[in-house]
């Protein structure tokens, strides 16, 4: 019973935000406003541009997640102090680097496309992640870890059972961060020809077509809070207890 | 058993050693405190003895085995610690906080489950009720029995204590005391207890070690310590009144006043009265078969009634109770908290064991003094 | 702890999920093998032409052709994508530097589809009357320019990283349009504004200092921002003159709708209506358009023997 509510909580949002997005698209794709955008606002090129940019997303934050915990994890061991200081300093620079560059950057190194694209997300992803994970880490209290230790848990066991478990939420905060600026960022990608929801937005800011501009940044922007409102139900479902 | 032999530590980038060629034994089943001011050492040499911290030069022997050529991990599994409330696992239920030795020693489930519910009873907490709680949902004192219950888990020969009762206030810290030398009695072991509260040495140690930076500078029992301290130092830290100290030397089921009247509940007041004329204790206490003490009748209010109720009707119930295992300076304080000058005494929180009274208290310190 | 993760197995497809998107990502993928052999023609465009009337939906129609695919990217990064062999066609601007600098070609358009957009100075017509040897002098550039020249002259400041004023100031020279004693009396002040991409500043710059060479005193407000800004400054006598091209005049300033494809008659139009309307003249026009245009990469086109856009659409039905 307690589970059936929790799930409607954590459900029922995910539904009215896909049932928002649904309405967006039938709405505009029965009233395109000319000609020019009606080319674009079909349910098939929308559904192409939304699955171009889901699948953009997905891959790139799966890999941030997996490349920076583990990252994040062994430059937060005591002896990788000075690594530690090291990344968090570059990764906090990094970050500030527009995403347009480092997408830029990618291009002249990989070319056009979709890989490009998802590496450039990858690489802007995987800072805020890192951060999360080593802030994570060093947040769980010294005492607790010097508790574990006292009382015979190996390193490892002390990592998987204290450090980790009371270093998720932070974790998880920088995964949910990294995911939105993913979704946000994703829509950059159609400069160098991957797609995406940007399609719509470029388009219907380069041909003034507020129908196009309109479907694709609410696209988008509901597909951010869908992505962090999973997130968020995820992350109570690995949270400790 | 544990024996330190001239253990040093000193840190990297340190002139001096925080703890300097110590030399330690601490015989089995005994209490030993340590005892010093902030900074001098006590926590090092604590966490050298579970090798948290490895040892400049110098022996430890746990058991008879040296530190140094055992698996610290095994090592520690088969040392109880305690340290400060922090300690507790805030993603862990209680349960799984007293479970972690148990589990990390990889004892079959049955067996952690019975165990568990075994500590939470022994520190006094209703496993049906705390087990599934998050430490964050715990009073300070709660924790702390759950540290000391964590620490006791897999049974350890050895406990290391770090000021385990620093954080809660003055009552539930003698509370806590209390339940700890009850428990102790019972487990008889190897204690090697932080504190730089000379009160709380006196009473919890067989033995006080007395540390000044890094140094051992006495090693004795707390009633050496407290009619020969060694030096200036010494005697600093015990301070002035010494005799008032000595109060917590001593337990109340020590001192009994001899001869407390009592009375069964069926008894007339006549009985009552003519008991109460026998004695010098102006109060004649009620109990039962059991010898429960259900209350007490003062003799001054005998004349109140006019004679044909029984005991039962007319005792009054009283707070002023204490356990047989506290002190008389926590007599003293319950007397003075409750404006009494009596307190009754409890053998295993009901079975009455008699009474202290002001006066007798008095007496013993006239002695002492002289 | 009754819901376990089994982490290892996460961790496992997720490091060999990672690996082998990275090893397939750094493959890329290419459409060329050979010079001339194309296996699908992919056409790279920007946002606006994949959707405009006047772009790629129409450009198929008239030539009755049909791309394999199409891939939508940012306008300046088509002629990368176009050099480094991603698209064997792409769109871009017919006058762009990176045309000649990565051997690119452009394809005629021989129905000619595309809008003409030529360039030529649009002068406030007091200013004009009060110093009509503007007509002369600007005509020195406005003669002088093509397709060729201003694609050489983009690509020096584009590719080749040279600065505007240099590069206009080299060309006038071996143009002779300097000459080495400019008259010592000044004229007057005359502001001179441009739209801020580096076609537009060139002219901009070539007008400054030629100006400044027949003796005017030049107010340089080039490179003031887009289309609408600088136009809004002319017809608020901010400044005096630009550069404006036919195309963009007929469309966006005189608000018609349809495109006019002939750069005569397009001149003709605009200047008559700027004229009536805003009191706005239109000198002669340099005859390079910078339009839409189609290209290919050189030994492509020259291996399939593809000049124009009509024998593109051949090539692409017989394969
Ligand atoms: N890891 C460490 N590195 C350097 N100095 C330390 C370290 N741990 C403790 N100390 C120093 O050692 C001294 C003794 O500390 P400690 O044993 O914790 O004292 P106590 O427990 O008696 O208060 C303190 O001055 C402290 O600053
Ligand atoms: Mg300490």
């Amino acid at each position: 019973m307690r589970l059936n509510k929790e799930w409607t909580k954590f459900s029922l949002p995910l539904f009215l935000l896909a049932g928002a997005g649904f309405l967006v698209i039938w709405y505009f794709v029965k009233n395109p406003g000319g000609a020019m955008a009606a080319r674009i606002l079909t349910y098939q090129h929308i559904g192409w541009l939304l699955a171009q940019h889901i699948l953009m997303v997905l891959i790139s934050s799966f890999m941030a997640i997996m490349t920076a915990v583990p990252l994040g994890i062994i430059v937060s061991r005591p002896r990788l102090r000075v690594a530690g200081v090291i990344i968090e300093n570059t990764v906090n620079i990094a970050q500030t680097v527009p995403s347009i560059a480092v997408l830029a950057l990618f291009f002249t190194f990989l070319g056009l496309g979709f890989s490009t694209a998802v590496f450039a997300l990858w690489l802007y992803s995987l800072l805020p992640v890192l951060r999360n994970t080593y802030a994570g880490m060093k947040l769980v209290p010294a005492e607790i870890v010097e508790a574990a230790k006292g009382m015979g848990m190996s390193p490892r066991r002390v990592l998987t059972r204290i450090e980790l478990p009371l270093a998720i939420p932070v974790i998880m905060a920088g995964i949910r961060t990294a995911v939105v600026i993913n979704v946000g960022t994703a829509t950059l990608a159609t400069f160098i020809g991957a797609g995406g929801l940007g399609h719509l937005i470029v388009t219907g800011i380069t041909v003034q077509r507020h129908e196009l501009l309109f479907t694709g940044s609410v696209l988008s922007a509901l597909l951010a809070i869908f992505c962090d409102h999973m997130l968020g139900g995820l992350e109570s479902l690995v949270r400790p207890g | 058993m544990i024996r330190l032999e001239r253990v040093t530590k000193l840190y990297a980038g340190q002139k001096n050693p925080v703890v300097n060629e110590l030399t330690l034994e601490i015989p089995a089943g005994e209490v030993c405190i340590l005892l010093g001011p902030s900074g001098c050492g006590k926590t090092t040499t604590l966490k050298m003895i579970n090798r948290l911290v490895a040892p400049t030069s110098g022996e430890i022997y746990v058991n008879g085995q040296n530190t140094r050529e055992v698996d610290p991990i095994k090592l520690r599994l088969n040392i109880g610690y305690v340290i400060q409330e922090i300690g507790l696992f805030p993603h862990m239920t209680i349960a799984e906080n007293i479970a972690t030795v148990p589990r990390e020693k990889k004892w079959p489930r049955d067996k952690i489950r019975a165990c568990v519910h075994e500590m939470l009873r022994l520190v006094g907490l209703e496993p049906d009720l705390y087990s599934e709680r998050k430490p964050a949902t715990l009073s300070g004192g709660q924790r702390q029995r759950v540290g000391v219950a964590r620490a006791l888990a897999a049974d350890p020969s050895i406990l290391l204590m770090d000021e385990p009762f620093g954080a809660v206030d003055p009552i539930t810290r003698s509370h806590l005391q209390n339940e700890f030398l009850r428990i102790q009695e019972k487990m008889r072991k190897t204690v090697v207890f932080v504190t730089h509260d000379i009160d709380e040495a006196i009473k919890m140690g067989d033995k006080i070690a007395v540390m000044r930076e890094g140094k051992l500078v006495q090693y004795d029992s707390p009633e050496k310590l407290l009619s020969a301290p060694k030096d200036d130092f010494v005697e600093k830290l015990v301070g002035h009144n010494r005799t008032l100290k000595r109060l917590h030397l001593i337990q109340v089921k020590d001192v009994l006043h001899k001869e407390t009247p009592v009375v069964k509940p069926e008894s007339s007041l006549e009985d009552v009265a003519r008991i109460s004329s026998q004695s010098k204790i102006r109060a004649v206490f009620v109990v039962d078969q059991d010898r429960r003490l259900l209350g007490v009748i003062p003799s001054n209010k005998l004349n109140n009634w006019n004679g044909n109720e029984k005991a039962a009707d007319v005792f009054e119930p009283l707070q002023n109770i204490i356990e047989a295992k506290a002190t008389l300076n926590d007599a003293l304080s319950v007397m003075l908290g409750a404006g009494e000058w009596y307190v009754a005494v409890l053998n295993n929180g009901s079975e009455f064991a008699g009474i202290v009274t002001l006066g007798g208290l008095l007496e013993l310190v006239k002695e002492d003094a002289a | 702890m009754a819901r376990k993760i089994p982490w290892k197995l996460v961790l496992v497809i997720g490091i060999v999920f990672s690996m082998g998107f990275l090893a397939a990502g750094c493959g890329g993928g290419s459409t060329q093998t050979g010079a001339g052999q194309i296996s699908k023609w992919v056409f790279a465009t920007d946002h606006e032409f994949s959707v405009r009337p006047d772009g790629l939906p129409e450009l198929q129609k008239a030539y009755d052709f049909q791309f394999d695919d199409i891939r939508v990217m940012d306008l300046g990064v088509t002629y990368g994508a176009l050099k480094d062999g991603e698209v064997p066609v792409a769109m871009g601007f017919a006058t762009d530097g990176r045309i000649g600098a990565y051997g690119l070609v452009n394809l005629e358009d021989d129905k000619h589809f595309f809008p003409v957009y030529n360039p030529a100075p649009v002068v406030r017509k007091e200013v004009l009357d009060k110093y009509p040897e503007l007509e002369e002098i600007l005509k020195k550039i406005s003669s002088r320019l093509d397709t060729e020249t201003m694609i050489d002259l983009n690509g020096q400041v584009d590719v080749e990283g040279k600065e505007v004023t240099d590069v206009a100031k080299e060309w006038l020279t071996e143009e002779g349009l300097l000459s080495e004693t400019p008259p010592s009396e000044k004229k007057g002040k005359i502001g001179v504004g441009s739209k801020e991409f580096t076609e537009q500043l060139l002219l901009g710059a070539m007008t400054v200092q030629l100006l400044e060479n027949n003796g005017f005193e030049v107010e340089d407000k080039t490179g003031l921002a887009g289309t609408n800004v600088v136009r809004q400054a002319l017809e608020t006598g901010e400044i005096d003159l630009y550069w404006e091209y036919t195309g963009t005049a007929w469309l966006a300033h005189l608000g018609h709708e349809e495109p006019i494809t002939d750069s005569q008659e397009a001149f003709q139009k605009v200047k008559e209506e700027d004229l009536a309307k805003n009191n706005l003249v239109w000198l002669d026009y340099a005859d390079f358009d910078n339009t839409y245009t189609l290209m290919m990469r050189k030994e492509d086109a020259d291996a399939l023997g593809i000049k124009t856009i009509s024998d593109l659409a051949r090539v692409i039905k017989e394969d």
